[in-house]
């Protein structure tokens, strides 16, 4: 053992197993020069603090940038899309693209913020069919043009009763909405409504050709639709009775009717006058009085204007009570009787205007607006008990009805007289 | 005293290399060069390969410090990176056998060799004929004379391990010496 470790001890004197200075200084001065180089490259490569943090940033980035194809294919998705609305905007019915921009405007619906923005938005669309209305019409005659006009007038009228709802539930919600807002909405669905009845009115020939039990029945509709607002009554009126209005002119030319129907009537009223609200108008009547804005001669005008709409509703009431059978006398009675409290309820209403107290006027014509709507109703029994002699014309009132202004007092002194008679009889 | 001294100048020479003087490491390596060679020659008896080996020793020891890594002792250090250059040397190129039949052909001198010179040609072909781990361990402890810790610390292993290893490398060894003996 001893000698092992002897034997070991002699290796480190073995010169080849020890290396010679020289050697040794050689290799020093080799691995230096090595280390040299290596440190020169390692200082060339060595990145300067500026692109350190740029080369981060780059590569931080690098995960957040999509990659190349999807970016190229969301371009061409919004473009195509894009594109598409547009060329569907001049689309009309009967081109492939009008489905799709009518999803287009169902999606602007959708998107609304409130309601009064929905009407808005449904009041731009019946621009839109009117559009498509009078391009459709200048088209020539094709196999196709009725039943795509019939689709549009449909649509026409769905787009106006959804603007007209948008309008009543604006006016609900009118605590959380300005009245300004509100109001604006109701004149310019008024006057989008006007344009569509106009535009109906004036294409009527060649609708009619077209269909015109369905051009007839949408005039309703739209009447209708729009009646919730007494901003558009007198289009209503044109329209409710668009052969029999209340209207002094055009009193005359119903009269010249050899027929009417007078169940008609009496429901027409009672509806319209139930749809009525006037809350627009008072909204207005609100701006110009408490606070000063707003034209006032116009909304007088617009006032006076639905006070003749009622004593236009009076008479037809008045000349139908003159048809009652003698077997309803009770009836017959009690509807006089609201029609002279109709009256007066509507001259005080015109007194008030002319004293220039709009709200108390405007209060005396919603009482009068609901009194009219009791008659129409007591009448409306009478009619379905068949207590009405619809064989009479209305022609023997065609005198007292002759001039618009004078038919309340004439036809007040006529029924009372009539009663008159029925009672002695 | 000397020995402390001598230790003080290394620790100073690894701080200044850490700093990135490259004079501290022509220290070190003046320092080492000798002893890392002795281990690498005797493990592989290839002298030009032995000289290559020890140009990547220290150059991978300065690369390693030069990217910011720490090293506590120098002289394990280098041992270690030794230790893994012989081992990846034999399992790359799969000399081993190679070399120890070499060793065995290689058996007469050209020139009569004194009797420590053949002392120590026997030791080493005793040696070659171990197991890889007997003959590191041997060679570690015996001619390099370092301590059981620093030789657990280079060959990865834990001291005990290190010392049973040690005791039947040296079995072996002896065996492998009288089996010899016995024969001639």
């Amino acid at each position: 053992m001893r000698s092992l470790h002897h034997t070991f001890h002699q290796i480190h004197e073995l010169s080849e197993m020890n290396l010679d200075q020289r050697t040794v200084m050689l290799g020093k001065h080799r691995i230096l020069a090595e280390i040299s180089r290596r440190q020169e490259a390692r200082r060339r490569e060595r990145v300067r603090l500026g692109d350190a943090v740029a080369l981060w940033g780059l590569r931080v980035m690098r995960r957040f940038i999509p990659q190349r194809q999807l970016v190229f294919g969301l371009l061409i998705i919004i473009m195509l899309s894009s594109s598409t609305r547009f060329i569907a905007q001049a689309s009309v019915p009967g081109d492939f693209l009008w489905p799709v921009k009518l999803t287009f405007e169902k999606a602007e619906v959708a998107f609304a913020v409130s309601s009064v923005h929905e009407g808005r938005v449904h009041i731009r669309h019946v621009d839109s069919r009117l559009r498509e209305l009078s391009i459709m019409v200048s088209q020539p005659e094709s196999p196709q043009k009725s039943e795509n006009i019939s689709q549009l007038v449909r649509r026409l009228e769905r787009d106006i009763t959804a603007a007209s709802h948008s309008l009543k539930i604006s006016k609900e919600e009118q605590k959380n909405t300005a009245p300004q807002a509100v109001a604006a909405l109701a004149k310019d669905l008024t006057t989008k409504a006007s344009e569509a009845v106009q535009a109906l009115e004036e294409n009527k020939n060649s609708l009619s050709t077209v269909e015109p039990e369905a051009v007839t029945k949408s005039l309703s509709s739209i009447a209708l639709s729009t009646s919730t607002d007494p901003l558009v009554l007198s289009s209503e009126f044109a329209l409710l009775g668009s052969e029999a209005t209340s209207t002094g002119e055009n009193i005359e030319a119903e009269s010249q009717e050899e027929k009417r129907n007078l169940a008609q009537v009496i429901v027409e009223v009672q509806i319209v006058n139930e749809y009525i609200s006037y809350t627009a108008l008072e909204a207005m009547i609100e701006m110009v009085e408490r606070r000063g804005s707003g034209n006032r001669a116009e909304v007088t005008a617009l006032l006076q204007n639905r006070i003749l709409e009622q004593r236009g509703r009076v008479s037809d009431i008045e000349k139908i009570t003159t048809l009652v059978s003698n077997d309803f006398l009770l009836h017959k009675f009690q509807t006089q009787q609201l029609v002279r409290d109709a009256h007066r309820l509507l001259d005080t209403a015109e007194d008030f205007v002319a004293l220039d107290n709009l709200s108390v006027s405007l209060a005396k014509l919603s009482e009068a607006k609901n009194v009219i709507s009791r008659a129409a109703q007591l009448l409306q029994e009478v009619h379905a008990a068949g207590g009405i002699f619809e064989e009479e014309p209305v022609k023997q009132q065609k005198s007292a009805l002759d001039s618009g202004s004078e038919v309340t007092a004439q036809t007040v002194q006529h029924v009372e007289g009539s009663v008159d008679a029925s009672v002695s009889e | 005293m000397k020995r402390f001294k001598d230790s003080l100048k290394e620790r100073i020479a690894l701080l200044r290399l850490q700093q990135g003087d490259s004079e501290a490491f022509g220290f070190i390596y003046e320092t080492y060069v000798r002893q890392i060679y002795r281990y690498i020659y005797f493990r592989i008896s290839d002298e030009s390969a032995a000289h290559d080996l020890v140009q990547e020793v220290f150059l991978q020891t300065w690369q390693y410090v030069a990217d910011r890594n720490k090293i506590d002792r120098i002289q394990s250090f280098l041992y270690k990176v030794a230790y893994r250059k012989v081992v990846d040397h034999y399992r790359t190129r799969e000399r081993q056998a190679s070399l120890i039949e070499t060793i065995e052909d290689d058996g007469s001198y050209a020139v009569a060799p004194d009797h420590k010179e053949l002392e120590v040609h026997f030791l080493r072909q005793h040696i070659k004929k171990l197991k890889q781990e007997y003959q590191d361990v041997i060679v570690l402890r015996h001619i390099e004379s370092l301590s059981i810790r620093e030789i657990a610390d280079i060959v990865g292993k834990e001291p005990n391990n290190v010392r049973v290893s040690l005791h039947r490398a040296m079995e072996s060894l002896r065996k492998e010496m009288e089996s010899r003996e016995t024969h001639s």
